[in-house]
């Protein structure tokens, strides 16, 4: 038995794997795109979210899985992402950003496009954000299911963009809607089949040997 | 082969054990485990873990933790920096290994 590179990345995949089946992943972030549009209609919102986000949600999830995760599967603790380091790459990228920002504000200001016109096309500009995450599950996990799910969300969102007959300020709160039900079912789906699948495993006494 | 000395092709027996050499490679990819999860992704029972994790453990290759969840105990299992390098020191000697090997 010998131990690759590629053996030692699939390993790794398999923990990752184990940890997402449980649908938290997919109910969460269904949460989040469905609390969305109360944050665009109301930006008032926006810090108390972040708050909730930044200092509780961590703590809820981990309350979570040790009631209902880890008992079944065990508790693993993936590798932390060490954050990326500053290449030329994503400098340009970040560059890049901010020069459409401008572009954008500049365009606004002198009447050249709207805000219906970024209301209607912000349901694109966020399926193709959404790239990022699909991206990230999949190098995480190597299933291409991500891949779909990125370009499933790419392609509605352009979609509901140039459907005419949706008023430009409901696009996205059509998009976020949408998506968001889906994944808090699918979610909730994959929780139930979870539980049914893994029953509680009772760990014995330590040092027990057969 | 005959460039290489035998200290470079010495073979680290303890973790070359099948079963321990699956504990080591799942404990290198992550942060730590839980004695339930090492059970499940290397296929052992709980004696055959209980027992290679000792040894593993006494080579100071692995740290162990006990806590309790619930009132229940709880095992923690993690690779301590002496195990990671010797992880790393036995694949590099199993590459030198087949590379040196004739085709």
């Amino acid at each position: 038995m010998t131990m690759n590179e590629q053996d030692l990345v699939e390993i790794e995949r398999k923990s990752y794997r184990e940890l997402m089946q449980d649908g938290s992943t997919e109910a969460l972030l269904g949460l989040i795109l469905l609390v969305f549009p109360g944050l665009i209609a109301e930006s008032g919102f926006v810090p108390i979210f972040v708050v909730f986000y930044i200092f509780f949600m961590p703590y809820l999830i981990e309350v979570y899985r040790k009631r209902y995760v880890y008992p079944r599967i065990g508790y693993v603790k993936v590798k932390e992402e060490e954050p990326p380091k500053l290449t030329l790459g994503i400098a340009m990228v970040v560059l890049l950003i901010f020069a459409a920002v401008i572009v954008l504000l500049y365009t606004l200001w002198i009447g050249l496009i709207d805000r219906f016109f970024i209301w209607r096309w912000l349901p694109t500009v966020f399926g193709f954000i959404m790239w990022g995450p699909s991206l990230y599950l999949k190098e995480k996990t190597g299933q291409n299911r991500y891949y779909l799910l990125g370009t499933l969300m790419m392609i509605s969102g352009v979609a509901i963009s140039l459907t005419i007959s949706i008023p430009a300020e409901l696009a996205m709160i059509y998009y976020m809607v949408s998506w968001g039900s889906f994944f808090l079912v699918l979610g909730l789906v994959r929780f139930l089949l979870f539980i049914r699948m893994y029953p509680v495993i009772e760990e014995p006494e330590d040092g027990i040997v057969e | 082969m005959a460039l290489l000395s035998n200290d470079d092709l010495e073979i680290d027996k303890l973790i070359h054990e099948p079963a321990r050499l699956k504990i080591m490679a799942q404990l290198y990819v992550v942060e730590e485990v839980d004695f339930i999860f090492l059970m499940r992704q290397t296929g052992l029972t709980w004696g055959n873990l209980s027992s290679h994790m000792s040894k593993l453990e006494e080579a100071e290759y692995i740290e162990v933790r006990k806590e309790f969840l619930d009132k229940k105990p709880h095992t923690i299992l993690k690779l301590t920096s002496k195990g990671r390098d010797a992880f790393k020191k036995y694949r590099s000697t199993l590459d030198k290994v087949f590379k040196d090997l004739p085709q």
